[in-house]
Order: structure tokens, then sequence, then C-alpha cells
């Protein structure tokens, strides 16, 4: 009866049957993935989109040329600013402020051009701006205050003309020679002898990051982990809980077959979830899948036989499913957030970061972003490679030393 | 062949045994025709298709017996084939044991249901606390018990020294207790059967029923143990 044949590809078909037909199962697999990834990459979007610039309202109270100087700056393109004139201050700060219990607003900030301004600018007096900021848009807030600070600055520069060029007893008379002095000021302002020159370096022309660039591979990595560990180490408890393993045990099959069937079966059923939603991801979400795909599949290869390892140890070390169940939601859901599955690790202390070097998910992410943003091929994710599939080797010379077919 | 189903829910009974029959090596030929013609004896041909999880429990175990009989084995150990069977699957599991000796196959058969030791088996074993206490035919078995009867009496409040009593009684063997009923094995239980019921009476003990039987295999269990089958 072929004793010594190779039969482990029967126990895997078996196993993969018996899940097709579980609903339950194949609804954690892919579609609940499916929509927590659609849920949290649709209700964070705009905090990662390029912003396409910031709301301002405008009180000018001084109608004079120098605000009307002023509020051109700010509508210059290059400030990525959406100006709106309001007449009314206090119209204008009941905008800006955020709601006491809920603390939505409408997302604006606001300057307020003070009464006399442009006179004020002439006769040499110091003159305010005010800035009114809701405090949460700590970015706007932040690029709002350094335009005003830049553009205060050249006018201070201006005005520091006007009074060292009196200092220096040359008379000044008029409103007109002041403005001839401040415009050639501001014009020594603009040559800006001192600049800034800013230069971005990377290994490799990087694709745009956003939400999806994180979730989609997080919440994938998290649900394959679900599949692998959880649903992998109860398969095997409940072939042996409910007989079927005995069973097995005594027919003309070697216990090399029994695990490598396991281990085949847990192994493409991870393999196929991640690729199912990573197309999901890319199809429908535009997440870009790097420019070497052969590379993506290696990962993710080794990302299944790491994790299907990982289940299988599981199974070693506890009695029963009920242990299986709380043991694997455990290591999914801890490792997740280290890892890197929830958040990008950047987020986290250093402590956190170095510990997430023991998990699974964190050579995962690791891997992912270095093919999906960084596009680094296949040389990119050598180690990352190279440490799963390490994981994956430990995990099963330990399950094998501890199996027991009683 | 183990007690427990141990099947694969989900998977129809056809599936099942396509999987074991792959396990056991058998060629696509032999496997389409052995599991045919298993169906066909289980009388699950129709139902081959459906998920095991819809079928009832006699017709899991049925299933149950047709995998262990797929690669043909020289000898089957059945463990309690029946518990928990309807009478109709009953009957059919019967048969099938039946059927597989007369062809030539060993049974062996383990059970607490001692009317099917009796019905099925050529030799009966007797096992009690792990140790084989005997060994031989029915017939063999029965001599063991000589003339003994049983009566069993289904009393409420059964006093010890209603016990005390009756085991004083001529031809009275040996009782034993079980909750509210008590198994006594005694010679000649049709001519002493009046006699045990004035003990009963006398010692104020309800009785809701009284029954004797012939010598069988509890008799001889109770007979070479001094207990009741444990069941």
């Amino acid at each position: 009866m072929g004793g010594l044949q190779i039969k482990f590809h029967i126990i895997a078909a078996k196993d993969i049957k018996i899940t097709l037909r579980d609903r339950n199962s194949l609804l954690v697999m892919f579609l609940l993935p499916m929509i927590i990834i659609s849920i949290v990459g649709l209700a964070l979007a705009p905090e990662y989109a390029e912003e396409d610039g910031f709301d301002v309202l405008v009180v000018d109270l001084d109608n004079g040329e120098a605000s009307r100087g002023l509020i051109e700056f700010l509508e210059e393109p290059d400030n990525y600013l959406h100006v709106e004139m309001e007449s009314n201050e206090f119209a204008a700060r009941e905008r800006v402020k955020p709601d006491a219990t809920t603390m939505v607003s409408e997302q604006i900030t606001m300057v307020v051009i003070p009464r006399g301004f442009t006179e004020d600018l002439m006769l040499g007096k110091d003159v305010e701006i005010q800035l009114i900021v809701n405090p949460t848009l700590v970015d706007q807030n932040e690029w709002v205050e350094t335009l005003l600070e830049s553009y205060a600055s050249r006018l201070s520069t201006s005005m520091v003309a006007v009074k060292t060029v009196s200092a220096y007893g040359v008379p000044v008379r008029d409103e007109e020679q002041i403005s001839k002095i401040v415009d050639v000021a501001g014009q020594f302002a603009d040559l800006s002898p001192v600049s800034v020159v800013t230069e971005s370096i990377s290994p490799a022309d990087v694709a745009e990051f956003t939400i999806f660039t994180q979730n989609v591979p997080g919440f994938a990595v998290m649900f394959l982990l679900f599949t692998t560990v959880q649903e992998g180490a109860i398969s095997l408890l409940l072939e042996r809980d409910s007989g079927t393993l005995r069973r097995l045990v005594i027919a003309p099959l070697r216990k090399a077959d029994i695990i490598g069937g396991k281990i085949t079966s847990n192994f493409i059923k991870g393999f196929l979830q991640l690729a199912v939603l990573l197309t999901f991801g890319h199809f429908v979400f535009d997440l870009n899948l790097g420019s070497d795909l052969l590379a993506l599949l290696v990962l993710m290869a080794a990302i299944a036989l790491a994790s299907t390892g990982l289940g299988l140890l599981l199974a070693m070390l506890v009695k029963t499913q009920d242990q299986a169940n709380s043991v694997a939601l455990l290591i999914v859901m801890t490792t997740s957030a280290i890892g890197g599955s929830w958040w990008p690790l950047f987020l986290e202390p250093k402590f956190m970061q170095d510990l997430a070097h023991l998990t699974i998910t964190y050579w995962a992410m690791q891997g992912f972003y270095d093919l999906l943003y960084f596009d680094l091929g296949f040389s990119g994710i050598l180690t990352e490679v190279g440490v799963l599939l390490l994981m994956a080797v430990l995990f099963f010379i330990v399950t094998i030393s501890r199996l027991r077919f009683e | 062949m183990p007690q427990e189903i141990s099947l694969y829910p989900t998977l129809t009974a056809r599936e099942n045994l396509e999987f074991y029959a792959k396990v056991y090596g058998l060629p696509r030929k032999v496997r389409e025709q052995r599991i045919a013609k298993l169906l066909k004896m289980s009388g699950l041909t129709l139902r081959a298709d459906e998920p095991l999880q819809s079928y009832s429990g006699g017709m899991k175990r049925r299933i149950n017996i047709a995998v262990a009989l797929l690669h043909n084995p020289r000898i089957l150990f059945m463990d309690e084939p029946t518990a928990g069977v309807d009478p109709q699957s009953r009957k059919r599991i019967y048969d099938t044991i039946l059927e597989l000796n007369r062809k030539g196959m060993t049974v062996l058969l383990t059970t607490h249901q001692l009317e099917d030791a009796e019905k099925l088996c050529h030799r009966i074993a007797i096992v009690d606390n792990g140790k084989l206490i005997a060994l031989d035919t029915l017939e063999g078995l029965m001599k063991l018990v000589g003339e003994s009867d049983i009566i069993r009496v289904e009393a409420r409040d059964i006093m010890q020294n209603t016990i005390t009593s009756l085991e004083k009684t001529n031809n009275v063997q040996k009782i034993s207790v079980d909750g509210e009923t008590m198994t006594i094995q005694l010679l000649k239980g049709r001519e002493m059967l009046a006699r045990i019921v004035d003990i009963l009476t006398a010692s104020g003990t309800k009785v809701d029923s009284i029954q004797i039987k012939e010598p069988d295999l509890e008799t001889l269990f109770l007979h070479l143990t001094g207990t009741k089958l444990r069941r």
C-alpha cells in the first residue's frame, strides 16, 4: 500500500478543502481585513495627504498700503494659503475657535491687521500683526506663523533702513521719501545674500507614502498571523481532540507526512491571504507594489513560513484549543502593536523599536517598506528574508523536538 | 475503528472515504470501486455527497466503519461500534459485522452491550479493571455460571438488613446493589421467587418491579466479579 510514498500533500489538500468550506474562516481571512483596511485607510487618508494649502481668515482693520502688501504676500501661490477676507473680527474669531466639547473646528487660522498699521509703519513706530489660532492645528499654525514672521522680518528690515538713514542725519521729510527708502531696503532684502538650499537624499526613488502603504501590509500581516498562528495551532489540536490524528498515526503515514501536510496547508493559506490582500490594496487603493514582484513573492513566502512555524510551535506548547485561542490572541495583538502593523515603527520609543526586532511583524513590515516604498528590490530585503527564514527554521526545530504522537 | 467518530464533519462521506483511501495508498480505480461498495454496504450511497455534520449518529458510525474497511484489513478492531446508535443503524452494523466475518475477516469487538457480544461473538473475553478474567465461547463461559438465575429487583430504600436477610437465604449466591436496583444471583430462581418477595415485604422494602432472567453474560459477570457491569 505504498507506506514509503510521500503523502503530505494529501493532508494539505484535505486541510485546504476544509478551510474553503468554512465560511467563518474565509470571512476572517479575507473580508474582515479588507473592511478594516478600507475603514482605517479612508479615515486617516487626509492626515497623510499632501496639503494643497491652509485656510486663513484675514481681518484688515487698516485698509492701508502696508496691509494690502501683507495680504498680497499671503496670497502668493508659493505660500500655500487660501486667503479669505472677513470684516467682522468677532465672527472670524468664532470660526477659528474649536467647539468646547467636540474640539471640532473649521480648520482655519486668523490674521488681524490692526488699525493704523500703515501709518505706524511710516512713522517708524512698532506694530503688531495678530495671529489667532486653533491650538489643535499644529502644522497649520506653525506654517502661517513662519510666513508672518518672514514678512515681518522684511518689513522690519525696511524700517531699520529708514531709522538708520534718519539717525545719520539725513532728513526724512515726507511719506514719499520714506516709501522710496522702504522700497530700496526691500529690494536689498529680496536679494537675500544668505540663503538656504535643501537637498533630499535617498538610496532610490521613493514612491508616494500614503496611509495604505502602512495599513495594507500592516493589517495583512496581522490577519495572516491570525490564520497561521491561531487557526494553525487549533487545527492540529482539533485533529487530536476529534480522534482523526490517532487515525492518521495508525495509518501507513510517516509523522513527517502529517506535520508536513499541516505546514504545507498553513503556508499556502497564509501566502494566498497575503497575495489577495495586497492585490486588493493595489487595485482598490492604488497601493504601489514596487517594481520587483518576484522579491515581493519571496518576502511573502518567508513571512508565511515563519508564521506557520510559530503556529505549529504553539500547538506543541499548549494543551487545549481554548489555550491556543487565548495565547494566539495575545501573541498576535502584542506583536502587531509593537512590530509596526498598526503604526509606523518610528512613532514608538526606542526601547519598543528594539523589542520589535523579536517579532515576525517587524521583519515583515521592514521588508514591505523596502519593497513598496523604497523599491529596493530583492537585494534590499535579504536581511528581512534571512531573519524570517531563520525564525521559521528555529520554530520547526523546537516543534519537531517536542512532537509526540501518543 | 475508534469509538469516536474520527472523521471530518465538513467533508462529505465520499470525501472522507477518498481522503483515507488516498492515505492508505489505494490506486484510483480500486479507490472508486471500494468506496462505491462501502457506501452501498452502509446504505448511504444516496447521501454520500452531503457533509457528515448533517448525518445522524448512526449514519456517522456507519461511515466510521466504512473508513476502517477501506484497506481490507484481515483483522478489524471495533471499539463500541453501536454506542449511542439508533436501532435501525444498530441492526445494520450487526449485519455488517456478521457479513465481514462470514467473508473471513477477524473482528475484535469491544463493547459494554452484552447482548451484542452474545449475538455476534464466537469467543468472548471478559475484562474487569484492566484484567482479563475469562475467555471462552459463550457456551463455555455459561458453564461457569452453572444453573444460576438472576432476579432483578427495582426498589426504593434498600436497607442493609434486607440485603443481609437475603444473603442468608438458601440458594442465594451473590447480591449486588446499584442505587435502586438489586441484582440477586441464585439457584432455582423460579422456585425461590416467592421467598424473595416475602423477605422484601417483611423488611418494608417498597418494590417497584421484580424480574427473573435466565443466566446470561450479565449473570456471568456478576458471578465472576461480584459486581454489576459498569456501563
